[in-house]
């Protein structure tokens, strides 16, 4: 089988180490009656070939609207493009305010293999979307069209970017979700979304989502809505395929498990905001960014006991209006007078480049509390 | 209206005994062209186009065009119309055996459409037909007077003993003499049946029949259509203009309007809006020959009954007196729209035999009439309280509280039920439910001889019937007698005698208030060229003599 | 399925009864009699109670019910007109088919207009054409059948001339004298009925079109559509109308009961021979086995037309076929 974008700049990006997907500087506005939300607020983050990008965060803190983003999903979605000396937030603000078609509007850049999808429309958007880069949704219970058989959803998805004939897509279907582990699957191919149970719809939904062999899916809390054996199951399914075809993997989760299952990078949000990035090992053992720390601290660890479980305090800002400074101040423990005041940017930690984090502690009060952190939840496994 | 249209068969300027009208035969010439379609409009269904059966005053209008009988009116407005004629009869019956025995002798020459022959036997079948219980007609009421009729009605004999044939002549012989049996012999419950309908004996009534006038019924659609043919076979000397008589039935008076303005119908049968006639009499004129406006006096009365079984009228004349001084007969006139009708203080009709312009009361409302009603109520009022009955539809309403405000600048405080029309007359003739002191009711003779007015509404001996139309339950023995005696009059002595009873019971002891003699209102469309209305034959204008322009 | 279907039978059967007992016992309670009409103005009390006698009126009414209900079962037969003692079941037979045309041409035409208003308008949500269908929705809701119906009738129909203002000409077998038949008459005859008819339910339906539409647009299997890359229309086509229109046709069920009722009013402005102004006509004349028949009509199709589409809508809906 053939993918259908065209040869060209497709061919020569896939060569080397370069990333598939770079997202820079990625803002999204939505309108909303209460006024303007900056739902993605500067986020920047890229995945290779093949790898998987986990991006973790609270519920609300624009993990999902920035995947929504790339492809152009969101409700009315409107795109610009502002020169560089541009007042990104006024300009942002202004358009979004005077356009009656869109209620959402997204900047930045979002290179896929040589192309800028916030660039991209039409056509050539549709192309991508389903055929190069493929979603999948936290609820399988709705977002699979109640009215057609699962397999009629699979051959809407093989015709939409295959060259290839109805019955061929049909054999193509029922091999998907034969090969997603759905047992019967010629018999079952005719069966409507309510007659499948949640695992095994996810399982439908992963089917359709590869059924175009996409060099990227983006799973956007695949397994939240799915009880606990069913979720390992599935995340070990999207790791087999991805194994077996080279697929990269964006995992939206707010999970830390899930993200130290299958992660190779990890990009912590908070707030619209990229508050840390690095690789899944390094986050782990050296988190820099005391918003992870909570999440850590927060983690069900197998091995530790029930009131070991330390929550991160109050709720997320209201993205109406954030808090000034670092967004993560009023629940930070380690706040102090710079916080308050100054936007802190991800920067590379000293030891180590790639790691990058926002946090104004020093190097050495960041380094202490994370292993204070790691050591802390070492020994509560030991001691358990 | 849920109520079977009145039937309005009318007018016999002199008595039917006196005359000395030889024959029905010279039909007036009449212009305009022969031929082509005349479309009517009918509000609603009529009840059966079965001659023995129907009974709706709209069905009447069809049955005039269709049905040949002994007895008819003729189609012309002039005095000569207004006297029953012999039209199938070969002249006025030879009446013996004291004023019991009628009879005919039949003119040869009529044919039914489908070729049969009019003969005595024709209607000697017709009232068989009508008496036979199993055709449950509404005309055996008229019937009753016919030796034998009773019999036939008690499924004792099939055949009224009374009704002889021999021969070109037929003979009547009543149980006792009815001097305005003439006139009820030109309903159309005694029209000549062929052979085949007198053996066609269905209380459903039988729609596909052969007739003997000018037209006959070529089809019928419940509800939707009815359609009149010419007669191929007629040689009577009735016109028959158009070819077609189409009835369209179900318009309201709205679109019976439009489609007469626009000429898509000639005849609005169920009539037009009220408020549109005046404008429509400044536009063509009123009563011009052939004009498309006419308005001609029906035989009925509106009048506001007194119930006199109840305690504020009874045995109370001065009150009832009062009530005929303070009522705004103008007013209540007003309210139906223009030439409603004209106002009246008297029982009897203008135009009905016994008629005489008494002018006992005001037809005018004026400071004095109001302190003359004041006076004679004062003393009489009794608690000072009255019920009023009206209907609860249309104008009836308003014309109410028109009373109600008279009544109470005389000092008769009433309060005012409103019923369904049929509710209205139905429960007021029971003595059982007729709680009301005062009743707007209306009556429309059945044919045109006083004893339908006098005797029907105002003898005493019928108002402990269950059902009965004496909505005055008017019982003054001296009356009684009177007008008992007065039925069994004929000629002037009939008039005077009816005449002179409305008066003193209007003078001495009032049971209504008359209040208007309405109007037959009627508007052509601009393609019709020839209109003769006769109220005795029929309300509206003949629909045989009807014409394209 | 077979046991739903005899539930809901005898479930019709229950509410057959109910009705018609109801209908019997309001009779009763007018004090008008009936055999006084149908006697005639004339008529004397020995008249009178000839005919109560003939017309079964002099039993007491719980018997008359009974024998109503027994001539029903066992003869089907709705019986004989008081008034002009015509089959009733006839009558009702030549009714029903005007009653349908009207009922079925304005549901479509209703469907036409709330369709595409619907639709246009949750798409292009406070557009101008949104706005102006809103306003649409507004006034047809509000305006009364009956006002509408002589505002055309009078505008459209007499003033303009464009239309007949009132009648009905039937496709086949037009009786005879009728100065119209064929489809062309009849369609022509029938454009301002159906008008009148379908404003209040395509404002209605448009503005639940509107809902539902923009409801089903921001459903999750919708994103899930356009992130597979189906171009809008497909999405709009067969991912959102399909979803959407699904109550819509449950509503066309239940509506066609409130649509009879509609159908008085209309019959009766144009004078169509349907049941709506067959039933009018025989409450005037007090006519009740016309009035009881008419009800017994009517509450059966409405039971049957509401029964087929539930069928409809389980062969539509997959969730409820299998459920």
């Amino acid at each position: 089988m053939s993918a259908t974008i065209e040869q060209g700049p497709v061919a020569s990006s896939d060569v080397d180490d370069a990333p598939l997907l770079d997202v820079k500087d990625l803002r999204t506005y939505f309108k909303t009656e209460d006024g303007i939300v900056r739902a993605v607020d500067g986020v920047s983050f890229s995945v290779k070939p093949g790898e998987t990008l986990g991006v973790v965060g609270e519920s609300g803190c624009g993990k999902s609207v920035t995947m929504l983003s790339v492809l152009s999903l969101n409700p009315k979605p409107g795109r610009v493009k502002l020169g560089p000396e541009a007042d990104v937030d006024a300009e942002m603000q202004k358009y979004l305010l005077d356009s009656k078609k869109h209620s959402s509007l997204s900047t930045g850049t979002a290179m896929f293999r040589g192309i800028d999808l916030l660039q991209t429309s039409g056509d050539r958007l549709r192309q991508i979307r389903g055929g190069e880069i493929a979603m999948i949704f936290q609820d399988p219970m709705t977002s699979l069209n109640p009215v057609h058989s699962v397999g009629a959803q699979l051959i809407e998805a093989a015709l939409l970017h295959q060259d290839i004939s109805k019955r061929d897509a049909r054999e193509l279907a029922i091999a998907s979700l034969d090969d997603v582990g759905i047992p019967r699957a010629k018999q079952r191919i005719n069966d409507y979304p309510h007659q499948f149970s949640g695992g095994m719809r996810q399982r439908v939904m992963i089917a359709m989502a590869l059924i175009n062999e996409p060099s990227l899916l983006i799973a956007d809390e695949p397994t939240t809505a799915l009880d606990v054996t069913t979720q390992s199951q599935i995340l070990g399914l999207i790791r087999r395929l991805q194994e077996e075809r080279g697929t990269a993997v964006i995992m939206i989760t707010h999970d830390l498990g899930v993200i130290a299952e299958v992660a190779d990078e990890v990009v912590v949000m908070y707030a619209a905001r990229v508050v840390e990035r690095s690789g899944v090992f390094n986050l782990f053992e050296q988190p820099r960014h005391p918003y992870t720390w909570g999440l850590l601290g927060s983690l069900p660890h197998p091995d530790a006991v029930a009131d070991r479980l330390t929550q991160i305090q109050g709720q997320p800002p209201s993205l109406l209006n954030p808090p000034k400074g670092c967004r993560f101040n009023p629940r930070c423990s380690y706040t102090f007078d710079r916080c308050l005041i100054e936007r802190p940017e991800l920067h590379g930690a000293e030891a180590d480049a790639e790691h990058l984090d926002a946090c104004f502690l020093d190097e050495s009060r960041k380094q202490e509390e994370a292993h204070r952190l790691v050591a802390g939840l070492g020994r509560t496994a030991e001691a358990s | 209206m849920g109520i079977k249209r009145i039937a309005l068969l009318a007018l016999a300027a002199i008595s039917v005994l006196s005359l000395g009208v030889a024959s029905a035969t010279a039909a007036p010439a009449k212009h305009g062209a022969k031929g082509g379609t005349i479309t009517v409009e009918m509000s609603s269904d009529v009840d059966y186009i079965d001659p023995q059966l129907s009974y709706y005053g709209e069905t009447w209008k069809l049955e005039q065009a269709t049905a040949c009988k002994l007895m008819n009116w003729k189609d012309t407005d002039t005095a000569a119309g207004f006297v029953p004629t012999p039209e199938v009869a070969s002249g006025l019956p030879v009446v013996s055996n004291g004023g019991k025995t009628y009879t005919f002798t039949i003119k040869p020459g009529y044919k039914f459409n489908n070729g049969a022959v009019v003969n005595a036997k024709s209607f000697s079948d017709a009232i068989d037909r009508l008496a036979n219980p199993a055709m449950q007609s509404q005309g055996i009421p008229f019937l009753d007077i016919v030796a034998g009729a009773q019999d036939v009605i008690d499924k004792k004999s099939k055949h009224v003993s009374g009704v002889k044939v021999k021969g070109n002549k037929i003979a009547i012989t009543l149980t006792k003499a009815a001097p305005d049996f003439l006139a009820r012999l030109t309903m159309p419950f005694f029209a000549a049946v062929d052979p085949k309908l007198a053996s066609s004996i269905d209380a459903n009534g039988i729609n596909d029949y052969a007739s003997c006038g000018p037209y006959y019924f070529a089809a019928r659609t419940p509800n939707r259509s009815i359609t009149l043919k010419r007669n191929p076979n007629y040689t009577g000397g009735r016109t028959a203009n158009a070819d077609v008589i189409q009835v369209n039935i179900g318009n309201d008076v709205d679109v019976e309007f439009q489609n007469t303005v626009k000429g898509t119908t000639d005849y609005p049968s169920g009539g037009i809006p009220t408020t549109e006639w005046k404008g429509l009499v400044s536009k063509y004129g009123l009563n011009k020959k052939d004009g498309r406006v006419q308005v001609k006096s029906l035989l009925d009365i509106r009048y506001l009954a007194m119930n006199h079984a109840r305690p504020l009228f009874k045995d109370n004349p001065q009150l009832a007196k009062a009530v005929n001084w303070a009522v705004d007969r103008q007013a209540f006139s007003a309210q139906g729209g223009y030439l409603y009708g004209k106002r009246s203080t008297q029982i009897l009709p203008p135009g009905m035999n016994g008629y005489k312009t008494q002018g006992i009361y005001p037809i005018k409302v004026t400071g004095g009439t109001l302190a003359t009603a004041k006076k004679l109520a004062s003393g009489n009022l009794r608690d000072g309280k009255a019920l009023m009955w009206a209907a609860n539809k249309g104008v009836a309403p308003l014309q109410a509280q028109l009373l109600q405000y008279n009544l109470q600048q005389m000092g008769l405080q009433t309060e005012i039920k409103l019923l369904p029309r049929a509710t209205q007359f139905t429960e007021a003739g029971n003595p059982k439910t007729a709680n009301y002191d005062l009743t707007v009711e209306r009556w429309g003779a059945d044919y045109s001889d006083p004893y339908d007015f006098v005797n029907i509404l105002l003898d005493g001996a019928q108002v402990t019937n269950p059902q009965h139309n004496n909505y005055a339950y008017f019982n003054v023995a001296k009356y009684n007698t009177q007008m008992r005696a007065a039925s069994l009059l004929v000629g002037d002595a009939r008039g005077g005698a009816y005449a002179a009873l409305d008066a003193s019971m209007m003078k001495n002891n009032p049971p209504w208030a008359p209040l208007v003699n309405s109007n037959d209102r009627t508007f052509l469309s601009a393609n019709v060229g020839c209109v003769v209305i006769n109220a005795a034959a029929t309300a509206g204008p003949l629909l045989n003599v009807l014409c394209k322009k | 399925m077979t046991r739903y279907l005899v539930r809901r039978l005898l479930w019709a059967i229950v509410l057959l009864v109910a009705v018609t007992f109801i209908t019997y016992a309001l009779f009763f309670l007018v004090p008008a009699d009936p055999a006084r009409l149908a006697a005639g103005k004339s008529a004397t009390t020995e008249d009178v109670a000839r005919v109560s006698k003939s017309l079964g009126l002099d039993r007491p009414f719980y018997i008359q019910y009974g024998l109503f209900m027994k001539k029903l079962v066992w003869e089907q037969s709705l019986g004989r007109s008081f008034s002009n003692r015509r089959d009733v079941n006839t009558m009702i037979f030549e009714a029903a088919p005007v009653t349908a045309a009207l009922v079925i041409g304005g549901a479509i035409l209703w469907m036409l207009i709330a369709l595409p208003v619907g639709i246009l308008s949750a798409l292009r949500p406070r557009s101008l054409l949104d706005r102006g269908a809103m306003i649409f929705v507004l006034v047809g809701i509000s305006a009364p059948v009956i006002w509408v119906g002589l505002l055309l009738q009078y505008f459209v129909g007499f003033r303009l001339g464009l239309t007949p203002n009132s009648g009905y000409c039937d496709v086949i077998n037009p009786p005879a004298g009728a100065d119209c038949g064929g489809v062309w008459d009849w369609f022509y005859h029938m454009i301002l009925p159906w008008t009148t008819f379908a404003i209040l339910f395509a404002a209605a339906y448009a503005r639940m079109v509107r809902a539902n539409v923009m409801d089903t647009l921001g459903e999750d299997y919708v994103r899930t559509a356009r992130a597979k890359g189906a171009p809008e229309n497909v999405v709009i086509r067969h991912h959102v109308l399909r979803n959407a229109l699904l109550p819509v046709v449950t509503m066309l069920g239940l509506d066609i009961g409130v649509a009879l009722g509609g159908a008085i009013f209309t019959e009766t402005i144009f004078n169509l021979p349907g049941l709506g102004r067959l039933a009018v006509n025989s409450v005037e004349t007090l006519d009740l086995p016309t009035v009881q028949g008419v009800v017994v009509f009517a509450t059966f199709a409405i039971v049957i037309i509401s029964l087929a589409i539930d069928i409809l809508y389980a062969y539509i809906d997959p969730r409820i076929r299998l459920a």
